[in-house]
């Protein structure tokens, strides 16, 4: 790691765009200002890495948990079922016919009612 | 196109129904294409299924359809990324979780998917200082404000 010492007020400079202002401290913390280009994403360390978990934690979903939500998922499909008559656009997924896991399926494009 | 998924089996699906992600699912960097998939029996719980990777499959669904108050502003430099121009053009997605060793339920208001629906280009949109939760919990809701997320340091041009 690249250590620098900075005085309050002072910058450091990364990649000609990126610039980070020690401005000052309290005993324990530092406050920082970050000036950055919009598109480039500046995060807590713990709100990425809590969000990053929480993904890895969904990839992880078991089927067991899909008998839970039931009750869950009647109250968003009466949700939707009372929205389609608005002219609101549903994602468009792709649906997918369950016949056996084992065997291919094919799948067809559509645009969901809702 | 036609790819493997452990969920699914194999499926075959048009090459213009993929989304290609132009900024990472966190924790999913390498992965840029997927599809999204409906299960009947579970919808409106979608499936956001990686087309390179059999194994990797992520519960999704239309926040609004369980949260009604859910209401968010997509940040302009990602409305910006993603070309959206116009509100109806975006389709917002939240990851779910639903834990294997417990009943929890539990689903990110913070860091929602945005696609577009017209060049089925998509981002994970991190609301950095918004209060949404990480893990908006439905068995808990009063437990639900996990505000890991609530003071994130913003940045400007």
């Amino acid at each position: 790691m690249l250590v620098l010492k900075r005085r309050r007020g002072e910058s450091i400079i990364i990649n000609d765009n990126i610039e980070i202002t020690f401005l000052e401290t309290d005993h324990r913390q530092a406050r920082l200002g970050i000036t950055a280009p919009r598109e480039v994403p500046v995060h807590r360390k713990e709100v990425y890495l809590a969000i990053q978990r929480e993904n890895l934690a969904a990839a992880n979903s078991s089927d067991v948990g899909l008998d839970l939500p039931r009750d869950l998922l009647g109250q968003a499909r009466s949700r939707r079922d009372a929205r389609a008559g608005e002219q609101s656009r549903s994602c468009s997924s792709t649906h997918v016919r369950v016949h056996d896991r084992s065997t291919l399926r094919s799948a067809e494009t559509v645009i969901k009612d809702a | 196109m036609i790819f493997d998924s452990v969920r699914f089996g194999e499926i075959e699906v048009d090459d213009d129904s993929c989304i290609e992600f132009i900024g990472p699912i966190l924790g999913f960097e390498h992965h840029q294409k997927f599809v999204l998939l409906d299960e009947p029996e579970v919808r409106p719980l979608q499936w956001l299924q990686s087309a390179d990777d059999p194994t990797l499959c992520l519960p999704v669904i239309e926040p609004y359809l369980l949260v009604p108050e859910y209401d968010i502003e997509v940040p302009d430099h990602e409305v910006e990324a993603l070309e959206l121009a116009r509100a109806e053009d975006a389709c917002i997605l939240c990851i779910v979780v639903l834990a294997k060793d417990s009943d929890e339920v539990r689903m990110n208001l913070c860091a929602p998917i945005v696609i577009n629906l017209c060049s089925r280009t998509a981002k994970q949109v991190v609301l950095s200082g918004s209060e949404q939760p990480i893990q908006f919990r439905f068995r808990d809701e009063t437990a639900a404000m996990d505000m890991v997320g609530k003071e994130a340091v913003g940045a400007s041009a």
